[in-house]
């Protein structure tokens, strides 16, 4: 006998009947059938059904309604491509935030039930003592999420823009198809975004709990920095609000309405998030099945995101109340009220993601916890501490771009 | 040491290089599993500590040892599902975690089955599907034996059922080598045989390995090659079982008047364990059958019998020699 080093990882040979991805994503997507049903005709019905129940007329002023100088003036009407105007918005904008609230849904729900069996022993010993890679499993799943979602996206254009030619809107069907593939792409760039949480984290609560808590974060923070009228102000947009926007990609899809970008930014955001999602698969371990996510070393990483965000909010909030601060003309950062609000908002942050997540604050007696000489509220309390250090350094940094 | 230095160390080893065959002594044949300095920690916690164990291709080891001792993750290391934090697990010479062509040997069959389908029939398409070395006639056999419809629903049946379900899938596979979490667990008397019996044919016939993981000694000792005993996350020891069995016998004797342990030794008996019920003495003594009724016949006895020594009994003696608390090993 030979010993050797594992070279071929299963690619191509190792299972004779077909390959170990393709039989992934056919058992994945299989299992997904229900809920790509359930989606589909939950689209159908926000959208031709409702066109049809609303009939041409209604939905022509409903479209016309926001065609007006206001939203134009705020950078939301007539886009040119190529030369050719393209009212998309006024034929999407009755359906667009009820189409990406449903897509940001469907990725939580498909993915959570793609991805349910990391969670659990049984399941983990099962999957993991087959003859296939994690990477075969991640892609399987991955792939199977993707072509549900975009079976469900297709079947609903299909059928829309079939009502939008019979009720002869033949203008702007092309800049309607436009708008529908940029929310289709950005709601592919929340499911890589979803991909890293669903392997990262040991319990399906916990993926989907810390998702949508860092995408209430991310525009609250964004919100209170930049002092906009609203979340779809483009025009105020530094290098740091686009950063923060990329960590919260299902709220981003709600401005693809407003925004002209170019698809090479879809293609960079979906390829980065997909590999990220790929690298944290591949660095998972089959133990993490049913740990509290709060227990996990690279939680502490994202902690102080949450951290900041309450000290983002909470110490705007207590500035707000101190009336003086306007006739001083002090900086916002020296202000007493401002600093009381970021260190009690960081504490109550850092305390509410490890609530949620299961991180204990109480000693354990272990052999490990007793070394550690910090009781762990204490502990909390200065990483919250580092929380408002980011924080004073992300607001300055936003007053100086 | 790097994965890549283990490697070479154990090449150059070249420890049994014959292909297995159950004709040739286990010694002789080649180690389908090899741990080397096998380890794995759950954070703080050592589940296994610097293991290092060879196991024989068409053979049954048993895997022993008390809650907590190590012997599911050394499972889970041999299938693939844990990486090791430090050494390597190695199956025919192949790394096994993540490594599709080692694992399309092996059969997991952990103390808790998952069934992704809902019945036999799907099941076994997805095995079927999976293992290239699956017997539709091995399976339709089993589901004889076992008695479990193929279109019964798996999620209502019992855990004993549950367990059934998981074996007919796992032996139907044909895997070279198939490992079994608490294997019995929730059989009945008469499953446990037909259990039995179909392993002991596979690896007759297939040249299948089997290492079956259980803190239930009596379940082991007539039907395993070798057993190891797993405590701490350390490995004590590894041995045959017929050898371990050899030099040690045990026997009931009366006498007419009392008889002490140190009257026995006098008489060349070297005694293990010495306990007396009245006139009823038992002894464990590390004498051969032949001895022992040599000796004890020149003391006139009333009552002569030896008995059959159990394995529990073995390991307590190869244990004490060891100086470990035996009681605590095998609570």
């Amino acid at each position: 006998m030979t010993f050797q080093i594992q070279t071929d990882r299963g690619k191509g040979g190792t299972l004779r009947r077909k390959s170990g991805l393709w039989w992934i994503f056919g058992r994945q997507l299989a299992d997904l059938r229900s809920l790509i049903a359930i989606f589909m005709f939950l689209f159908l019905l926000v959208m031709p059904i409702a066109m049809l129940i609303l009939g041409r007329d209604i939905f022509t002023e409903l479209a016309n309604r926001h065609n007006v100088p206001y939203h134009e003036a705020d950078g939301m009407t007539v886009v040119y491509y190529l030369g050719i105007p393209l009212r998309f918005n006024r034929a999407f904008f009755p359906f667009h935030l009820i189409v990406v609230t449903l897509s940001s849904v469907a990725v939580l729900v498909m993915g959570g039930s793609l991805f349910r069996p990391l969670y659990r022993r049984e399941t983990v010993d099962f999957e993991w003592s087959l003859p296939l890679t994690k990477s075969q499993w991640f892609l399987g799943r991955a792939l199977a999420l993707v072509v549900g979602l975009s079976l469900v996206y297709l079947v609903n254009i299909i059928a829309t823009s079939g009502i939008v030619y019979v009720w002869g809107l033949k203008e702007i069907l092309g800049g309607y198809l436009l708008v529908y593939l940029k929310t289709y792409l950005s709601a592919i760039a929340f499911t890589g975004f979803s991909l890293v949480f669903f392997s990262l984290v040991g319990r399906l609560f916990d993926a989907i709990v810390l998702n949508i808590m860092i995408h209430l974060a991310s525009p609250l923070m964004l919100l209170i920095m930049s002092n906009p009228y609203y979340i779809g102000d483009i025009r105020k947009q530094s290098s740091l609000h686009k950063l923060v926007w990329l960590f919260a990609p299902a709220f981003d899809t709600y401005r693809e309405i407003a925004m002209d970008r170019n698809f090479l930014y879809y293609v960079i955001l979906i390829v980065f998030w997909f590999v990220f999602g790929w690298f944290c698969a591949m660095k998972r371990p089959a133990e993490w099945g049913g740990r509290k996510s709060g227990s996990m070393r690279w939680f502490r990483s994202i902690q102080t995101f949450f951290s900041v965000a309450g000290g983002i909010i909470a110490g705007n909030l207590f500035y707000a109340f101190d009336f003086t601060s306007f006739q001083l003309h002090q900086t916002k950062l020296l202000r007493p009220a401002f600093i009381i609000g970021a260190i009690l908002g960081a504490f109550l942050g850092q305390l509410i993601s490890s609530a949620i997540t299961g991180k204990t604050l109480q000693r354990v007696p272990s052999e490990r916890t007793a070394k550690r000489r910090l009781h762990p509220v204490l502990y909390e309390w200065l990483w919250s501490l580092l929380g408002v250090v980011i924080l004073y350094a992300v607001e300055l940094v936003s007053q100086v771009i | 040491m790097t994965n890549k230095e283990t490697v070479e160390r154990l090449n150059s080893d070249r420890v049994n290089e014959s292909t297995a065959t159950i004709n040739l002594p286990v010694e002789e044949r080649e180690a389908v599993i090899v741990a080397d300095n096998l380890s794995k920690y759950f954070g703080a916690t050592k589940a296994l500590d610097k293991v290092n164990c060879r196991i024989a291709g068409a053979s049954i080891f048993g895997l022993i040892g008390s809650n907590g001792a190590g012997k599911s993750t050394f499972l889970r290391l041999a299938a693939g599902v844990y990486r090791p934090t430090e050494g390597s697990m190695f199956y025919r010479g192949q790394v096994v975690f993540d490594n599709p062509c080692a694992k399309k040997d092996i059969v997991f069959v952990a103390d808790q089955p998952y069934f992704h389908f809902d019945n036999l029939k799907k099941m076994s398409a997805l095995y079927r599907s999976l293992y290239e070395r699956w017997d539709q006639e091995l399976y339709q056999e089993l589901i004889r034996i076992f008695p479990i419809g193929e279109d019964q629903r798996l999620d209502l049946l019992s855990k004993g059922m549950h367990r059934q379900a998981a074996l007919i899938l796992a032996i139907a596979a044909k895997p070279r080598l198939l490992l079994m979490d608490e294997a019995f667990d929730g059989l009945d008397p008469v499953m446990r045989q037909n259990l039995k019996r179909i392993l002991a044919r596979q690896v007759a016939d297939d040249g299948m390995t089997t290492l079956i993981a259980s803190q239930n000694l009596r379940e082991l000792e007539d039907f395993c090659d070798h057993v190891g005993l797993l405590h701490e996350g350390g490995l004590l020891f590894v041995e045959e079982l017929d050898k371990l069995r050899l030099g040690l016998s045990k026997a009931q004797i009366a006498f007419r008047e009392d008889v002490t342990a140190e009257q026995l030794k006098s008489a060349g008996l070297e005694i293990l364990r010495f306990s007396a019920r009245g006139s009823l003495i038992e002894i464990l003594s590390r004498n051969t059958e032949a001895e022992l009724r040599t000796i004890l016949n020149q003391m006139n006895p009333l009552l002569l019998d030896v008995l059959p020594l159990t394995l529990e009994e073995v390991f307590i003696y190869e244990l004490s020699r060891k100086s470990y608390v035996v009681s605590e090993l095998l609570a």
